[in-house]
């Protein structure tokens, strides 16, 4: 821009000043959202808990005990459930467990549902209008029922707990991915990529999957969010991961048959840090969508 | 000089965003008589809508009314006072948009816009049928044609006039018109101007019209403001601005009005409206302008009287009126 | 004769839908083939292989796929929708009892969340940037963040166990009062026509916890899009025009910016009731309440074909009638769409 003509008394005292890097990623990541910087600790510290579990555990997790339905105390801080088992170590497991099956479970379905909206929007044509139809049907079903269905028929296990979250997953980023492909591809720079002779590989993977990065981030990590919460639905209901692999969802279910004898702390310690870590991830995605979605603005 | 009707004083807006605050507009001052058309004029950007809408408290969410004072009718109150300034709508004080159809709701039928300000002006409803009427002939639209009609059947013209309507329903001495014409093809812009002005003449109500465009402004008005960026550059009466111009700006936008009677050469005018800082107080034109000194970065001098109006330029400072 | 635009719509969108609700049929049914267990085997444990296959054979349920896909549309047309093995009773027998429970449950939880999420995004919009909005905006994210089913238990145990304010979470009326006949089949409703208001009252309160935690999903998605379809609409020159005339912020907020959101908030509406229908399952199991939620996620459970297909369809075709629902009520918001449709 030469608006600012050499005539022009350099601006160097309004320049703001330097600053450092946790203040740049306050503002960068997050601009200057306290929820998301909130979100992002909630979450590092619960990540941080699952991945050093085993090391923070003060009883076996899966160890039957005469010591049944004790309350909180020294010895085991959030109690004991129906066989004696400590309920902050089972709690800690389950959130290792959880975080893995939802981590691999979203990422899965990003990667092939990517790849199917990548394809159908920039190849378009009967395959973008089969795939979509496909798409509407699939989301018309109730998923969670489906889900329960999907589980059922791959047989119980974490295995296919994943699978299905993959599976159910896809249309999402299927949906989204083509979305974005679809207005990215007839922008300019993509025809200059053309003209100067890229591949039709080279310009799906090196200019239009770019672009897609800010949409995932952000469907990314609610989505990891509403899949958290539909893994401890299942298992809930009784179906996937089964006890005695400890589960959050699992541990609220048989909770609810002891709330009878005050047993309160079976149901509501798991409950709540699984709430806490839901509401973590959407905290996170929130801000991320305030920041990166233009649709959103500033705010 | 006539009675005053509408006065702004040292009103200054500033916009916040990612931490910097911006001067958008800078100790602006404006004075209306009753029964004037007064012209304002600057590029896009350079503060004039914003200043009228404040002045009507009808700031931007996210503005910042750091200064100024809003007098109307006799009735003075501090710009930052925004909900008491929104009291003058409706009670003399009016407003025109540039994009008549998207002023008007959609939902409902024009007849049915107009008949709301008759009834938030409490006209009583057997009334309000021969009223709504009678607007529509003052604006030259006939109720049994476009009464029932929604925005989105009728032409933007016609629209605009439907708004007029809306705005005369509540009797304004004072019309603030914010490129009403801009949506509008040459042919329909002068109608609707001249028509205007017959308004103005026979309800004497005092109109500011807002535009980009000095030379369509030279014909209605009879007192000018030039603004540019944030700052009203040269004020007064429009003849003595035209016969001698003084600031740098105005004598660029002057040149760069093309005259029929007088061909001359056009002079684009170079740059474009600063986006500043607020801790920079040079002078706003001073990157565009070719007759820059050192006293610029001084900033905006006050109001200097000078063949007959008023300009704020370092150029004039210390010489005799 | 011709038929008015609107009609001719509303049935060639009915004829789609049938025809997609048939294919839907199809996979529905052909997943719950696929389930693994077996209905014989989880009803009588103990019996032989040999009288294990006799009574496969008698039920049907050795034939092929297609065949048994063929009984189960027969069935359909007689308008039994087949049999459940859980209950002994057709299917349209079972569904008969527990919509109503469903229905009601439903209207209430979307009544609260309405009245509240609506009316959440719409103090948002306004205070937008504000205290208030960013409280907002922390509420929504928690309430999103809470999983109903444990809400569910955490309520129980407070509001009931700890300190006895609302009734057992038992279904839909104590077996202390006497069901009143149904007309509406909404108890609380029956039980006012019947000049039972005491009943009804008990009906109330069995109801209200379970309708809080279905409404509670609704609430966020609601706030989130009337938020920012506000927020879109306030800026809209018309909005700022009202306010320039003089209009009472009531009456410009309330009646052309919110009417200028509506398109989108209904749309939302629409997803939401699809969601409220597939979250009943989880709701209903945790009260214990009769509806067809819990009927569904017991057929699956126990491998039930008929009552599985029959309810992924019913929940397919009411997301369908819902969205055609949403589709027409566009045209009651905005002239312009009403135009639209007519031509």
């Amino acid at each position: 821009m030469n608006m600012q003509g050499d005539r022009i008394v350099p601006l160097t005292a309004s320049r703001p000043r330097p600053s450092r890097s946790w203040r740049k990623l306050y503002f960068g990541a997050f601009g200057g959202d306290p929820l998301g910087v909130v979100g992002v600790v909630l979450l590092a510290i619960l990540l941080l808990t699952a991945i050093f579990g085993p090391f923070l555990v003060t009883h076996d997790p899966i160890l039957t005990t005469p010591d049944v339905l004790l309350p909180p105390s020294a010895a085991h801080w959030l109690g004991t459930d129906h066989f004696g088992r400590d309920v902050f170590s089972r709690t800690i497991t389950s959130l290792r467990i959880d975080f893995i099956v939802a981590g691999v479970g979203v990422s899965g379905a990003i990667v092939i549902g990517s790849l199917i909206g990548l394809i159908c929007g920039y190849v378009g044509g009967w395959f973008d209008d089969l795939v979509m139809r496909l798409v509407d049907i699939i989301q018309s079903f109730p998923l969670i029922l489906v889900a329960m269905i999907l589980v059922l028929v791959l047989g119980p296990g974490v295995e296919s707990i994943v699978i299905v979250t993959v599976l159910i997953n896809i249309p999402l980023y299927a949906r989204v991915i083509r979305g974005q492909a679809l207005s990215k591809k007839s922008l300019e720079y993509i025809d200059a990529a053309r003209c100067s002779g890229a591949s039709e590989m080279s310009i799906l993977f090196r200019h239009l999957l770019p672009n897609t990065v800010n949409p995932i981030v952000i469907h990314g990590s609610l989505n990891l969010a509403a899949a958290v919460g539909n893994v401890a639905v299942l298992s809930f209901l009784g179906i996937g991961i089964r006890p005695p692999t400890p589960d959050l969802g699992v541990m609220v279910a048989e909770g609810t048959n002891y709330l009878v004898q005050g047993a309160w702390w079976m149901s509501i310690c798991p409950g709540l840090v699984l709430a806490t870590t839901i509401f973590s991830l959407n905290l996170m995605g929130d801000a991320l969508e305030a920041r990166l979605d233009p649709r959103r603005g500033s705010e | 000089m006539g009675e005053k009707l509408f006065e702004i004083q040292n009103l200054s807006i500033d916009t916040r965003r990612g931490g910097v605050t911006r001067r958008i507009v800078e100790n602006m001052n404006l004075a209306v008589e009753r029964g004037q058309i007064y012209g304002l004029v600057g590029e896009s950007g350079s503060g004039k809508s914003i200043s009228m809408m404040a002045s009507v408290g009808l700031a931007a969410p996210g503005l910042l009314v750091r200064s100024g004072e809003v007098g109307f009718g006799g009735r003075r109150l501090p710009a930052s006072d925004q909900k008491g300034l929104r009291g003058n709508l409706s009670h003399g004080v009016s407003l025109l948009f540039q994009n008549a159809k998207g002023a008007l709701s959609p939902f409902l039928t024009t007849g049915r816009q107009v008949e709301r300000v008759l009834a938030q002006r409490k006209v009583p409803k057997p009334a309000r049928p021969k009223e709504i009427t009678e607007l529509f002939r003052l604006v030259g639209l006939n109720f049994a044609d476009l009464g029932e009609k929604y925005p989105h059947q009728i032409s933007g013209g016609q629209a605009q006039r439907v708004a007029m309507a809306c705005a005369m329903a509540s009797n304004p001495a004072l019309l603030i018109a914010d490129e009403p014409t801009t949506a509008l093809d040459v042919t329909t812009e002068r109608e609707l101007l001249r028509f205007l002005t017959r308004i103005c003449r026979e309800r004497d109500m005092a109109i500011v019209l807002i535009a980009h465009n000095l030379s369509l402004v030279s014909e209605y008005c009879s007192g000018l403001s030039i603004m540019h960026a944030g700052q009203v550059v040269e004020e007064g009466a429009l003849r003595s601005i035209f016969a001698t111009p003084l600031h740098p700006y105005t004598k660029g936008l002057i040149a760069a009005v093309p005259d029929v009677d007088e061909p001359h050469e056009l002079v684009p005018l170079e740059g474009s409206v600063w986006g500043g800082r607020n801790d920079i107080v040079r002078c706003r034109f001073s990157h565009r302008c070719p007759h820059v000194r050192a006293r610029c970065e001084a900033g905006l001098p006050p109001a200097i009287a000078r063949g007959g109006h008023q300009v704020h330029c370092v150029l004039y400072e210390g010489e005799a009126a | 004769m011709r038929l008015p635009p609107i009609l001719v719509y509303v049935l060639r969108r009915l004829a789609i839908g049938l025809v997609v609700l048939f294919g839907i049929s199809a996979v529905a049914f052909s997943m719950a083939y696929l389930l693994p267990s077996d209905p014989v085997t989880s009803r009588y444990p103990d019996i032989t292989n040999e009288q294990r296959a006799e009574m496969r054979r008698q039920m049907g349920l050795d034939q092929p796929l297609v065949v048994q896909y063929a009984r189960y549309m027969e069935s359909v047309f007689r308008g039994e929708f087949g049999r459940s093995f859980g209950t002994g009773n057709s299917v349209v027998q079972d569904l008969a009892q527990r919509i109503p429970a469903t229905l009601e449950l439903a209207s209430f939880g979307i009544a609260f969340g309405v009245l509240v999420g609506i009316p959440l995004g719409l103090v948002a919009a306004v205070r937008r940037g504000k205290p208030t909005d960013h409280l907002v905006r922390v509420v929504n994210i928690a309430i999103q963040s809470v999983p109903a089913f444990w809400l569910g238990v955490v309520l129980i145990f407070l509001l009931y166990f700890q300190w006895r304010l609302v009734p057992s979470p038992i279904g839909r009326l104590s077996p202390m009062f006497i069901s009143p006949p149904p007309v509406t089949g909404f108890l609380t409703i029956d039980a006012l026509l019947a000049g039972k208001p005491d009943i009804a009252f008990a009906a109330l309160r069995q109801l209200m916890l379970p309708a809080l935690v279905l409404g509670l999903g609704v609430v966020s998605p609601l706030a989130r899009i009337t938020r920012s379809a506000m927020g879109e609409s306030l800026g809209e020159d018309y909005v700022t025009f009202g306010r320039a005339l003089g209009l009472r912020p009531r009456q410009v907020v309330l009646g052309d910016a919110f009417r200028g959101a509506l398109v989108p908030i209904v749309t939302t509406l629409g997803f939401v009731v699809a969601n409220v229908l597939a979250g009943a399952a989880i709701v209903e199991t945790v009260f214990a309440w009769p509806g067809i939620g819990r009927y569904a996620v017991t057929a699956i459970t126990t491998s039930d074909m008929a009552p599985v297909s029959t309810c992924i369809l019913l929940i397919a075709s009411s997301v369908a009638v819902t969205n055609l629902i949403v589709d027409l009520s566009y045209a009651l918001i905005d002239p312009r769409i009403r135009h639209e449709y007519a031509r």
